[in-house]
């Protein structure tokens, strides 16, 4: 598990995405498909210990899962510069949180390829959530953040901070902690790729 | 016939691994009839995305029909990936 805390770690892979190259570090970053699939059994493993729930547990590596996957399905050959995936999680008292950032192509730029009406990162985004819409056309695909949208708004307790570029959109609660440290909407800053934080019980 | 799903892990959630898993089963698959029911039995199953599903059940589903069955589950990532998948 991360020893660092939501706030350290927020700060660190928000800076990472937001600027043109900082460095990584190997803790946090799953360079590869095999080595995030490592972590994500990790990730069960420890939100699954008693006294945690176990289906709570499964629904957050779920979510995590399709998440991360989307970090390699949709930027193979896009990377910015550093390939992979920021993927470090903890737990903080009842709270387990999962952030997840890349630096790849980005939401407007995957989608934008295959729904030219779609021009900003909001409505990127706002897309993804919704829609079933893939950059990966002719793939079907587009199904996976539905799922995640569903999940995360099936309980009063989960939440998730997801941007892309200057999008960003909020789903379920994010609690006072994790609210006081998200990127504000004020910032000006884009993230260059992914950036996103999960929270559950 | 019957699949186990955990035989291909309990943790399911990429479409690399679902679409790799769906080969396979496309190759082993020898139903003894050919109305047959293929019932997936995600018993064991830990977690389960749509992506990993959507390349494994549409595989076979496109393959088998209305053949193909998925047995209830109590596990609730199976759950929510069946209702947007399944």
């Amino acid at each position: 598990m991360n020893p660092n805390t939501m706030k350290e770690q927020i700060e660190a892979s928000y800076a990472w995405v937001t600027r043109h190259k900082t460095p990584s570090e190997d803790n946090v970053m799953a360079a590869t498909r095999d080595i995030f699939r490592a972590r994500l059994d990790r990730v069960y493993k420890e939100l699954t210990r008693p006294p945690r729930s176990e289906a709570e547990g499964a629904l957050l590596t779920a979510i995590a899962g399709e998440i991360g996957n989307n970090c390699f399905d949709h930027n193979l050959g896009q990377w910015r510069d550093e390939m992979g995936c920021w993927f470090i999680w903890g737990i903080d008292g009842a709270t387990a949180w999962i952030i997840l950032a890349d630096r790849g192509q980005g939401v407007l730029s995957s989608l934008g390829r295959v729904d030219p009406s779609i021009r900003t990162d909001q409505q990127a985004l706002d897309a993804a959530f919704s829609r079933i819409i893939s950059g990966r056309s002719p793939e079907k695909r587009g199904n996976g953040l539905k799922f995640v949208k569903r999940i995360v708004n099936g309980n009063s307790k989960r939440g998730l901070f997801f941007s892309s570029g200057k999008g960003r959109i909020v789903l379920g609660s994010l609690g006072p902690s994790a609210e006081a440290n998200v990127p504000q909407p004020s910032s000006a800053t884009a993230v260059f790729g992914t950036w996103a934080l999960l929270l559950g019980e | 016939m019957k699949i186990e799903v955990r035989k291909f892990g309990e943790i399911l959630t990429s479409r690399t691994e679902g679409r790799e898993a769906y080969l396979v089963s496309r190759a082993y698959l020898k139903p003894a009839r050919d109305d047959e029911p293929i019932e997936l039995d995600f018993g064991g199953v830990k977690v389960l995305t749509p992506s990993w599903a959507d390349e494994f059940i549409s595989g076979l589903r496109a393959e088998y029909g209305k053949r193909l069955v998925c047995l209830p589950s109590s596990n609730p990532t199976v759950i929510a990936t069946l209702e947007i998948v399944g």
